[in-house]
């Protein structure tokens, strides 16, 4: 154990002195991921003000304050729980910069990992004040409760670590093929409908929502982002937390099979 | 051939470079605060080139030479001093300048990366306006004296370093430079290449006079090519003059290397010459040339010694002595 | 100019030969595109279901809108974008030496130098839906407005390269902001929609200082046939400034980059 906490804080160290060398870049990174919600709010908002005030689906109700607060939270977790590994992975194959790290006595998804949350510490620090800036702008809908907002803090855990996870298998299926754009963009793709990156899910068209409750991409942010706004029903909150840990499990699982059998493609091929 | 074809003017270089220490805390401080040092990369040199000479460009890294190469072929602005070659400044980085130079460095290319190095020819053609026939001509020469015939269609990629450095001079010499800079050109390429290109680089300019600057760091290269040397240390120029005249001033020596049977042995070492390294047992002696001969037929007779080479001294320690006597030119 | 037009020809042989070891990556694009066209029109299409009309645009309005998005986005990485993040690589590992060495303008040989050829894949894929879209909204697009919508296309393309020269000549003091072009895909980003749904700051930056309203709304318009002569003339005029103003600090870089100005 003493020994873990010894690698991640010498790697913490390297990747926050890395970062705040490039940190210019790297605020740019960072303050990108704010553009998208940012995009959605002002279309929903635009919406909202054509129908008179809110729109509603069912027993749900989006008032434009309530949407300045769903798009505000969801940027913060997005950005918490992003990765950028499944972008680096294939050119890191590709220029042979992989060998050298499978030589180290440790799995080179730990310094992956440590250098994520160097990144996420660094750039939170200097996102604080837009985020709130922001919240003064947009005069977003406080919490319907505060119980919940509580609970959003393991739910918003268990989705950083997953959907770390489920990146990184993504990434990982650069081993068998060279066309990792395609497969990116795909699961960018399924990612902006299903996570909630383009509507809260409650909006979409019934059929999709369905799909996305069940999907891994709303565990990975819209579920603690609902938790947050205390808008998930009560009852439905144990299934929030099993399908969590269900996709936690399966992306454990995955990651595991995918990189023994794919490090076995790797050196077979000739690296 | 009444006026040299490079003229360098007490020329100068400095930058002022960012300075930092290594870790997070020293990282968050220079957010605030920096500190810059100035440094002075060339310090006033000065030297003329006479048309179709081969001049060696010598002296240890950090030397200065590839910044004074880079002022020359208009890469870099100078701090101070003058500079001319075929009546250009070449720092105003004319057209018509540009066309009749070359620069080649070892350790970064031109040619593409992703395509065979015949494109990137067609693509020098081009930007050289070198005339269809002219462009074939020199290539067919190119192709017989370097061997690339195999090589030309290929992505670069694919090439070893020495077959990508022979593709990088082809690409440099298809529009005929008068002046030709060299940059470590053999760098990191193995020993029958460097051969290879240095006899066709001695070809390049018997057959055309072209007018050769080279920086390299194996001797060898030097010694075949260029009948003169300028040494410069520091920024500074230490020497310029006859390569020949340069070792048997600066390096009338040579290395003993010795591996002796006892300490005893190894400490009486000192008695027959100037201990240059000693590391227990293994000693390496500095002995005059003509002198060499005798001292070790009496080390060997006098001393127990296990094993013993003699070598003659590298580029660096002759430019080392170069700088510790102080001679200049 | 003539000579230049001739380089650039060899420029755009080179690159395919280059592209065609790649074959594959066509297809990959076609794909990525979609699904990218996809994540963008069912988008919209979800806020469409709630209101026929967001700030007065129809959804076959703002499909137009989006097309020419697209297609500008496929120029964008067919012509400039391989060429720009290539001079940034090159300031880094120190090969833009060789650049400067040639005996042509350093501005033309490093921005005209490479096209990346498979990405006409996505400007296909916008061609085809700006065609679908103009159909569906029967606009009737004579000669005339298809002569505008080119102008207007080109000076919007201009306009991209003119800022991202700027850019890209920024690295030149601080070769560490090697993503810097993220800036115009954040701006560009957000011209895919109407810039009417933006609060007023932002549409006031989003017109003058990144003019994405030149960059896509003005060619949507010019489609549709709703800018006069006049508009077109000004989105000309832009352009020609953009490049001029983008071309001198430039050769202000290059002139850092030599040392002069030190």
């Amino acid at each position: 154990m003493t020994r873990w906490i010894q690698i991640y804080r010498a790697q913490l160290k390297v990747g926050i002195a890395a970062m705040l060398q490039y940190r210019f870049a790297v605020l740019i990174w960072a303050v990108w991921g704010f553009v998208g919600p940012l995009i959605s709010l002002a279309v929903w908002t635009a919406a909202t003000a054509s129908r008179g005030g809110s729109i509603s689906q069912g027993a749900t109700t989006f008032s434009r304050a309530d949407f300045a607060a769903y798009f505000l939270v969801f940027m913060v977790f997005s950005h918490l729980t992003m990765s950028w590994d499944a972008m680096e992975f294939a050119s890191r194959i590709r220029d042979g910069q992989l060998s050298p790290q499978l030589l180290k006595p440790i799995h080179p998804i730990h310094r992956d990992v440590a250098a994520n949350l160097a990144f996420k510490i660094v750039t939170s620090a200097m996102l604080l004040p837009v985020w709130g800036l922001l919240i003064l702008i947009f005069k977003p809908t406080p919490p319907a409760n505060l119980w919940q907002p509580i609970l959003a803090v393991p739910a918003l855990l268990i989705a950083g670590v997953m959907r770390y996870l489920f990146n990184y298998c993504v990434a990982l299926i650069a081993f068998w093929t060279t066309r990792v754009d395609a497969i990116n963009q795909l699961y960018f793709t399924l990612d902006s409908f299903l996570s909630g990156r383009i509507a809260p899910l409650a909006l979409l068209p019934l059929w999709l929502g369905t799909i996305a409750t069940y999907s891994p991409f709303r565990s990975m942010i819209s579920f603690p982002v609902e938790l947050a706004l205390g808008r998930v029903p009560p009852s439905q909150i144990p299934l929030g937390f099993a399908l969590q840990i269900f996709w936690l499990s399966l992306s454990v699982i995955a990651l595991r099979k995918m990189w023994n059998s794919g490090i076995r493609q790797y050196s077979a091929v000739g690296a | 051939m009444s006026d040299p074809q490079i003229r360098v003017d007490d020329l100068k270089k400095s930058y002022r470079v960012h300075e930092r220490e290594a870790g997070t805390k020293a990282s968050i401080k220079s957010l605030f605060k920096r500190t810059y040092k100035e440094v002075e990369a060339v310090k006033g040199v000065s030297f003329t080139i006479e048309p179709g000479e081969v001049v060696g460009f010598l002296g240890p890294n950090g030397a200065g030479k590839t910044t004074t190469l880079k002022m020359l072929s208009g890469l870099l602005f100078p701090t101070g001093g003058a500079a001319s070659v075929m009546g250009y400044t070449p720092w105003n980085r004319e057209q018509k300048y540009l066309r009749h130079i070359s620069l080649v460095m070892g350790n970064r290319n031109q040619l593409m990366w992703d395509i065979p190095a015949m494109d990137s020819f067609l693509v020098n053609r081009a930007v050289y306006q070198i005339p269809e026939k002219q462009f074939q001509e020199t290539l067919d020469e190119l192709i017989a004296l370097l061997d690339l015939e195999k090589l030309l269609k290929k992505p670069v990629r694919g090439l070893s370093l020495g077959e990508r450095m022979k593709c990088e001079l082809a690409a440099a010499l298809l529009h005929r430079p008068a002046v030709l800079f060299l940059d470590e050109p053999t760098l990191g390429v193995d020993v029958t290449m460097q051969v290879r290109i240095r006899q066709f680089i001695g070809e390049q300019n018997r057959k055309y006079g072209t007018t050769v600057l080279l920086t390299s760091h194996y001797m060898a290269d030097v010694t075949a090519l260029c009948k003169r040397v300028i040494v410069i240390h520091r920024g500074a120029l230490l020497y310029d003059g006859d390569l020949s005249a340069l070792s048997d001033r600066i390096a009338p020596f040579k290395l003993v290397k010795l591996d002796f049977e006892t300490p005893e042995a190894a400490q009486k070492a000192g008695d027959y010459g100037l201990v240059t390294e000693q590391e227990e047992m293994k000693v390496t002696l500095r002995l005059p040339r003509e002198e060499t001969s005798s001292t070790v037929a009496r080390l060997l007779a006098e001393l127990p010694v296990r094993d013993l080479t003699v070598e003659d001294p590298s580029i660096e320690e002759v430019i080392e002595q170069v700088f510790a006597s102080g001679v200049s030119a | 100019m003539m000579r230049y037009l001739k380089l650039f020809a060899v420029f755009f042989r080179t690159s395919v030969q280059t592209d065609m070891e790649y074959r594959a990556d066509f297809f990959t694009r076609i794909i990525a595109s979609l699904l990218g066209l996809l994540t963008t029109v069912g988008g919209l299409s979800v806020a469409f279901q709630y209101t026929a009309t967001i700030k007065g645009w129809s959804f076959a309005q703002a499909l137009v809108l989006l097309a020419v998005y697209y297609l500008m986005d496929g120029l964008i990485e067919t012509f400039i974008a391989p060429n720009m993040r290539q001079i940034m690589e090159q300031v880094r590992n120190g090969t833009l030496d060789f650049v400067l060495l040639k005996p042509v303008s350093p501005q033309f040989l490093a921005t005209f130098r490479t096209v990346n050829v498979w990405r006409l894949a996505n400007v296909m894929v916008g061609m085809g839906l700006t065609v679908y879209t103009v159909g569906r909204l029967s606009l009737g697009v004579g000669a005339a407005q298809s002569v505008n919508f080119a102008i207007t296309l080109v000076a919007g393309a201009v306009i991209v390269y003119s800022l991202w020269l700027c850019l890209v000549t920024i690295t030149f003091w601080a070769t560490r902001i090697d993503n810097i072009e993220q800036i115009v895909w954040q701006a560009f980003e957000a011209g895919r929609y109407p810039i009417e749904i933006y609060p007023a700051w932002l549409r006031g930056a989003l017109s003058y200082v990144i003019p994405i309203a030149f960059i896509i709304t003005v060619p949507a318009q010019a489609l549709a046939g709703r800018v006069g002569g006049g508009f077109i003339g000004i989105s000309v005029l832009v352009a020609f400034v953009a490049v001029m103003g983008a071309s001198a600090f430039w050769r202000f870089g290059l002139k850092h980059y030599t040392g002069a100005s030190a």
